[in-house]
């Protein structure tokens, strides 16, 4: 009997897994083309249904009728395995995420490396998709997506490492527990915050870091040769990863599902109100994703290895050992932290714009002058 | 990244902002006064019939050629355009073969020749540009009758008639003429019996006078087709170059 429930529980966390990838994945496309439209003062898709809401259904119908088109030259079974590949990441992370008290597919002691480690799985379909098509442009993109990713996938640890170390555990429900109070990590490392946020955009190929699938160079990055679902599948990929990330984000740094009366409907032993509070806090996040992708320029890509490996992973290295040096000897250690990160914050913020404003300056300076 | 915030701000402040977009069908903007809106044909009260006589004058002279004239509507001339033109396929110039034409259409397809060329082509296969061959163009390419008309009537080059086998050109530059090519025209014309810019009942010459050939060491230079350049003309030796071609000709 016990098997049989086991079994009954598996079956739905992974509907349950799948129902999010899909429907964040719609619900991300209609929400970002109407957020950027309106920012834009345009009105975006307001036909299909009532203001739109449908359009990504449509769209989504239109996919399923195209082509299913593969370049004589392509690995076929790489080039189908792909885009199925794809969605590992985005549906497994959702495994130690707990969408509210009580309801996490899997309490993993090790919850945070398996976010890490899953979501690497995304980076190799990404780079098996690019191989396989026998494409340039395919396979720029997606050499740049696995440079991209591995080299923000180390900022990103660094960020969780600091987790880690404020909570003492590995254990995603134990992360959670420890914001309970509204002590949100978020408040007490808001310098690791930005580190990890900027790293995970990064990690989403998305906002000003969308250099695998830059259309402007790269015709579509990795995804040039694919069309029709399989097409669908990458772009449902990044859609539903929106979402996810945010899921993520929010467990860690925002307190998950708690809030105002998020244990007060309790059955079935799972707070349902913790729900609403997991979707909000998401939904916030992932506006300041379509925020930030429509008023950042994208960065070269040079620019984008040396911020990584120059800048975000030295500050990250230089956080955890302050981190470190404030648990071992301050004594309410939280308060010191909080004071440190905040300072760090502001100081990175502030000098952000004159350092690079400098380096440019310099770099100017040192061109070889050309008198035509 | 203070300045990244202040990017993010401006796209803040503009989500709340009032659209652009006029949603057509739902909301209309108003017109200027003066906006002439839709062109339609005026209808003459007295009968009831449009004014507009189909002359293509406006289809001509539009100068970013948005006219078009079809004659669909109820009102039509007595006999409508595409009857007409099927009509003129059928009947004008039955011996007129558009079969050789269909490479130098094919050419314009394939590599977009301009009109200019197309007809100078078209020329060289008939040896002059016969309505049929124009109006074949003007519904191949969709340029309108008149405009073609009008590209092929200002340009010298074109012939819009039959020209004979042999075209004599007899130049009037400016050594030529005080060295009497009036008089070499003259002694031509009296010996083929046709004017200048004809062609002789026998389809055999075509008369024609140009500006310059740029012999005027030679002058008066007369021409016959296009690579046999006689020099140093009198009228005695124009009869004779008649003569030769006539009895080659006849010898033929």
């Amino acid at each position: 009997m016990d098997i049989l429930l086991a079994i009954l529980r598996a079956v739905v966390f992974v509907v349950i897994a799948y129902a999010v990838v899909f429907v964040a994945a719609l619900v991300n496309i209609v929400f970002e083309r109407r957020v950027l439209a309106f920012m834009q003062d345009r009105h975006g898709p307001n036909r299909t249904g009532p203001h739109g809401v449908l359009q990504s259904v449509a769209d989504a119908f239109k996919m399923m009728g195209k082509e299913d088109f593969r370049p004589a030259l392509a690995d076929p079974l790489l080039f189908t395995l792909a885009p199925i590949m794809v969605m590992i990441g985005a549906v497994t992370v959702q495994l130690v995420i707990p969408y509210t008290n009580g309801m996490t597919a899997a309490g993993l002691d090790v919850g945070l490396i398996f976010i890490v480690a899953i979501t690497g799985f995304t980076t190799m379909a990404i780079l098996l998709g690019g191989w396989s098509s026998r494409n340039k442009y395919s396979l720029v993109g997606a050499l740049r997506a696995a440079a991209q990713m591995i080299s923000y996938e180390i900022p990103m640890i660094l960020g969780l490492l600091i987790v880690a170390m404020i909570v003492g555990s590995l254990r995603i429900t134990d992360v959670v527990a420890a914001q309970a109070h509204y002590q949100w990590i978020a408040f007490y490392a808001p310098f690791t915050f930005l580190i990890f946020y900027i790293a995970s955009i990064a990690e989403l190929n998305r906002g000003p870091f969308d250099l695998p699938e830059s259309e402007s160079e790269l015709v579509s990055g990795y995804g040039t040769e694919y069309s029709g679902m399989r097409f669908g599948m990458f772009f449902l990929n990044e859609y539903a990863g929106m979402t996810i990330m945010s899921m993520v984000t929010v467990t860690l740094f925002f307190g998950g599902w708690q809030g105002p009366f998020a244990n007060a409907v309790v059955f079935w032993g799972v707070s349902w109100i913790g729900i609403l509070w997991f979707i909000l806090k998401s939904y916030v996040l992932v506006f300041a994703l379509v925020w930030i992708r429509l008023s950042l320029p994208r960065l070269q890509v040079d620019q984008l290895m040396a911020f990584a490996w120059k800048i975000l992973i030295p500050l990250g290295l230089l956080n955890i050992l302050a981190t470190a040096a404030v648990m071992l000897w301050v004594p309410h250690w939280k308060w010191g932290m909080a004071v440190f990160s905040w300072v760090a914050f502001f100081a990175f913020v502030g000098a952000f714009d004159p350092i690079l404003k400098w380096r440019l300056r310099r770099q100017r300076d040192r061109l070889p002058v050309v008198n035509a | 990244m203070l300045g990244m915030f202040k990017a993010m701000r401006t796209t803040l402040k503009h989500l709340p902002m009032k659209k652009i977009t006029v949603q057509y069908p739902e909301e209309r903007e108003r017109l200027p006064e003066r906006s002439r809106g839709l062109f339609r044909v005026v209808i003459d009260p007295a009968n009831g019939e449009p004014r507009c006589r189909s002359c293509t004058l406006c289809e001509s002279n539009c100068p970013v050629q948005v006219i078009r004239v079809n004659y669909t509507s109820k009102y039509q001339l007595p006999v409508p355009n595409a009857a007409r033109l099927a009509e003129a396929r059928l009947g004008a110039q039955p011996d007129v073969d558009l079969k050789p034409l269909q490479p130098v259409l094919d050419d314009y397809y394939e590599h977009g020749t301009g009109l200019i060329a197309m007809l100078q082509n078209a020329q060289e296969v008939y040896g002059y540009l016969p309505r049929l061959v124009i109006q074949e163009v003007s519904l191949q390419t969709g340029v309108s009758l008149s405009q073609i008309y009008g590209v092929s009537s200002f340009y010298n080059q074109f012939r819009l008639s039959p020209a004979g086998k042999h075209i004599i050109t007899v130049c009037h530059g400016t050594a030529c003429h005080v060295a009497g090519a009036p008089l070499i025209t003259a002694a031509f014309s009296e010996e083929l019996g046709v004017d200048v810019g004809k062609t002789t009942k026998d389809r055999l010459f075509t008369l024609q006078a140009v500006s310059c050939v740029g012999a005027c060491a030679l002058a008066p230079v007369v021409r016959v087709g296009d690579d046999e350049t006689h020099g140093r003309m009198t009228s005695d030796k124009a009869r004779k170059v008649v003569a030769d071609l006539r009895r080659k000709e006849g010898a033929e």
